[in-house]
This record gives structure tokens, sequence and C-alpha cells, in this order.
């Protein structure tokens, strides 16, 4: 049971971190970016590559969020000339094309074989079966440092601005800010933590293969932005967990109702979390918690 | 002369929207554009703020060619523009809209606003202290953390106005300031301008409302199926055969 709840945590705090990434870049910047599981594999691929090539695990880790910052901002500069709706078919091409690459390009990437023995940071010092606990609080300091980071970001005149350019970006512009500028540093900043959930998920599963990655891991983390609100990291942490209890606590249902056999509990599951999820949004049509407004007036 | 336009012309496909328009606006004054609708007005304006790059013709502001220029540089370098259509932001309250209009706050930057170094705090002061000048010259600060797609047409053009002078702009470039706005805050908004004109702020306007235009405005432009037709005072314009037949015709 520890185990099982060791495993899930892991899952969640990875996903809560893809999910912040979203927030920054979709929920202040409203830059659709529909293509975020191919930033991710991407970081998990590089981590992955690095760790196997012989690099520690940090630094590997490291080269990963780098390179999907920068990434990141490639591709945020391929959509100069066009329109928000086509920033998302862009980056969803973007994913793609990684995906391709990645499952046929054998010579790099072993292809659809995937890479096994990638290096856990700091293994060499955990005592032997305390590998995945170690893990979770690896991951739980990097999930602090993302929240904290972009928390500072969500209050800071930048973030202000941000929320400014996605309401309205012909306004910033004639207020004299660079709006290509801010939505570059803001895709790479987003793809800097899309760097670290890769690396993490590359770490948690020490096996990384190209059936791991697609659309679900961008569908969770927009359940996870619509679902906490739209702008609010803490509202994007409470989603992700929400969302995760809600798949993974329905599996207890079966001592609840021991009538169900597995297969229909399966059905029920789905159904359960899609009702769920209806629901909150149904009483939050704006999410569980409102973005960062300025209070002036009271201080 | 802070900003003209020579014989600047744009045309969409087929469409000529504004052809050999040229237009001149004195520093310190307020300079009129009027003409029916589909004339050239918003085009030229687009044209003069950025948003549109003008197929043949220049733009000069204070002597320096700024045909190229993309709209966020001229708006550093003290040349801004408001919308005829409100364009208020939503998602930020009043006090914000306002704070956002700071020009070159270092806490805009990723590691200003990370790290928030003494600078940006700094700014970030001097900016409220400005913004709550300005809102409370409009009467707008006791609703300064309201949100600000609460506010009624007029207050929204206050607020655009004084986003747009947290900039210290020379020159402001307003379309269609009293649209959609009662007809009581339209001369609260005409009397705003006065002053600020007074202080020193270069203006441009484009109304349909001829009140607004006699009582603020001169020189006048008046601009007709993408040319310029002529330019003089209300009086002038108001008694020209040419302009009667093309626009004042319908309104009198």
């Amino acid at each position: 049971m520890i185990s099982y709840l060791i495993a899930t945590s892991a899952l969640v705090i990875i996903a809560a971190i893809a999910g912040l990434a979203l927030n920054l870049q979709w929920g202040l910047g409203g830059l659709v970016n529909f293509g975020l599981f191919g930033f991710y594999m991407l970081g998990a691929y590089v981590c992955g590559l690095f760790s196997v090539w012989g690099a520690p695990p940090l630094v590997a880790m490291a080269g990963a969020i780098v390179l999907v910052a920068l990434a990141s901002a490639a591709t945020s500069l391929i959509s100069i000339r066009l329109s928000e709706d086509y920033l998302a078919i862009v980056t969803l091409g973007f994913a793609e094309c990684l995906k391709l690459f990645i499952s046929y390009e054998e010579w790099l990437t072993r292809g659809t074989l995937g890479i096994p023995g990638i290096v856990r940071p700091f293994a060499a010092y955990v005592p032997q079966g305390y590998g995945d606990a170690a893990f979770l609080g690896f991951a739980v300091l990097c999930l602090v440092v993302v929240f904290a980071v972009f928390e500072r970001v969500a209050r800071s005149p930048f973030g202000r601005l941000l929320r400014a350019s996605r309401e309205d970006p012909a306004v910033a512009d004639t207020l004299g800010k660079n709006v290509l500028v801010l939505r570059l540093k803001t895709f790479a900043l987003g793809g800097a933590a899309l760097g670290i959930a890769g690396s993490l998920h590359a770490f948690y599963y020490t096996y990384i293969d190209p059936t791991q990655f697609g659309t679900i891991i961008t569908a969770y983390a927009f359940m996870a932005v619509v679902i906490g609100g739209r702008g609010s990291n803490v509202g994007v942490l409470i989603a992700s967990f929400t969302v995760i209890a809600l798949l993974e606590g329905s599996r207890f249902l079966i001592d609840v109702f021991p009538v169900l056999d597995g297969s229909q509990l399966a059905a029920l599951r789905l159904f359960l979390v899609g009702a769920g999820l209806v629901a909150i949004l149904i009483f939050k049509p704006d999410g569980l918690v409102r973005e960062y407004r300025l209070r002036a007036t009271r201080s | 002369m802070v900003l003209a336009a020579h014989g600047v012309g744009v045309r969409f496909g087929g469409f000529t929207a504004l052809q050999d328009a040229s237009v001149a606006f004195r520093r310190g004054a307020i300079t009129g554009v009027v003409g029916p609708n589909g004339a050239g007005k918003s085009t030229l304006f687009n044209i003069l703020s950025g948003r549109v790059r003008p197929t043949s013709g220049a733009v000069l502001y204070k002597g320096e060619d700024i045909t190229r220029l993309p709209g966020h540089a001229r708006a550093r370098r003290g040349l801004t523009r408001t919308f005829q259509i409100s364009r208020e932001l939503g998602g930020l309250t009043v006090l914000e809209n306002l704070l956002l209009a700071t020009p070159g706050h270092p806490g805009e930057g990723l590691v200003g606003g990370l790290f928030g170094g003494r600078a940006a705090r700094a700014a970030e002061e001097q900016a409220r202290v400005d913004a709550r000048g300005l809102l409370e010259r409009v009467g707008l600060w006791r609703l300064a953390d309201a949100s600000a797609s609460a506010l009624s047409g007029g207050q929204k053009k206050l607020l655009e106005l004084c986003r747009a002078l947290m900039l210290r702009p020379e020159m402001i470039l307003l379309d269609e300031p009293a649209a959609g706005v009662n007809p009581v805050l339209i001369g609260e908004v005409a009397d705003f301008i006065r002053v600020l004109q007074s202080e020193g702020v270069s203006f441009g306007i484009v109304e349909h409302n001829m009140d607004l235009i006699a009582a603020l405005c001169d020189p006048i432009y008046v601009l007709a199926e993408g040319r310029v037709l002529l330019e003089g005072s209300f009086e002038a314009i108001s008694a020209n055969e040419a302009v009667i037949e093309a626009y004042l015709g319908g309104v009198h």
C-alpha cells in the first residue's frame, strides 16, 4: 500500500509540474500549447540519453531543461506570423514530428526498443529498497521550486504583462511592449519546467520508449489548468491532485460495491471521473481558484 | 511638427483604403480627422501607430522616419494611441491597467520579475504613485481594484487615456474618444483632453461627434474615399461645398 501511494504521488507531482508549465504558457499567457507532450517527451529523452551516455543524473536533467527551453523558444518563433490558433497547430505538429523522429531514428534513440537503465539522482546514496521514496522526495523538491518560481512570476510585473498580452496583445503593443519577445520568454520558461517534468518521468520509470508519450499527457495538463482555474498556480496544484485522486481513488470502489466485477468497475470508474470533472465545472465554471489580482486600496 | 504622414497609401488586395494622403500634426495642437465611414480615417491611424505598414509614402515622428518601426517601438518614443472600441484589459484591475503602461519597467523582464531587485521595486512604487495621481484626476481611484471590464463606456475611455498617459507620451492618437460615451461624460473627456493639451501633449483625434471636433480641434483634415479632401479650421471646412457634399450634407 505504501509503495502504491508513493507511485501515485510521484505521478501526481510530475503531472502537476506539467500543469504548472501549461498554466504559465496558456493560463497566464494565452499561448495554446497542444504539443505539450512533445516537449515533455523531449525532456525525458534528452535526460535519458545523456544519462545512458554517462552524464551524472543532475547534469542530464540540466541538459534536458536547457534544450527543452530552447526548443520551446524556437517553436514560438516559428509562429511569429501566425495568429494564435495556428500556434496550437504548430506545437501539435512539433510534438507529432518529434514522436515520429524518436520512433524511427534508431541510431540516436534506439527507436521503439526504448532506452533502459536510466540512473536516478543520488541513487548511490540511497539504501536498497528506498529508491522510490528517495525519488519522491526529489520530485517534491522539484515541484516546490517550480511552484515558487512560477508563483513569483505570476505576481510580478512580468506576470501582469503576460495577462495583458493574453487579453489583448494589440494594447500591450501600443503601450510599448514587445509581445513577441514576451511570448518567447514565456514559452522558454514553460519549456524549462517541461524539461524538469520529462526528466522526472525518465528517472521514475528508468526506462522510456515512445509509447509512453501521447496526447493524454497534454490532456491531463489542460484538465489541471481548466479545473484549477486559468492562471492560478495553487488551483493547478489542487486540480492535479483532484484528477488523480478521482482516477485512482475510484479503484477502491470495489471494496464498497463487491457486486461489481472488474470490467464493470473499470468502465464505471471512467464514467465517474468524467462526471466528477463535469460537476466541478458546473459548480465552479472558472475553476477552483481565481488567478492573482493586485489589491492596492486595501493594503 | 511632431508627427506627419507624407503621401501614404495602402491597398488591401484590390481595395485602396488610403491613397497619397498627407497630414501633419503640429506640436501642442489637437488635430482633427473627420470623414464619412470608409474614408480611411482608421487606416490612417493604424499607419501612424504602426499597426498597418503603408504600401507607399512615409511617416515622420519628430523628424525621424518611423515608417517601418513596429508599434511598440513607436510607443517607447512617446507616440501612442487609443482605440475606437475601448480595449480595456478586463483580466486586469483598473490600477493594473495603468501600472502595465509604466515605460521601461525593470520588473517586466524575466530576471527582474523573478528576483525583484531594488530597481524593480522602486519602479513599481513610483508607478503606483503616478497611477494613483492620474486615477484621482479622473475620479476613478475608488474603482482602482475593480476589474476594468466593470467600468462604463465613458470610464473605459478615461481609463484608456490615463493608461496612455502613464507612458508620458508626446503625441496621442485618439480613435473616436466619444464613441459609446454618455453625453455628460463626453464633456468630461473633452475637458481632460484640453487640460492635457495645456500640459504639452499633442493630440490627433478621429471623431464623428462634430460638437467635440468643433470644440477641440484645429486644424481639421477631411478625408473622403481614401484621400485628403482639405484641411482647415472648423469654420472653413464646414463652409466648403465639397465637404458638405461628401460628408456634412448628411449631418446638417
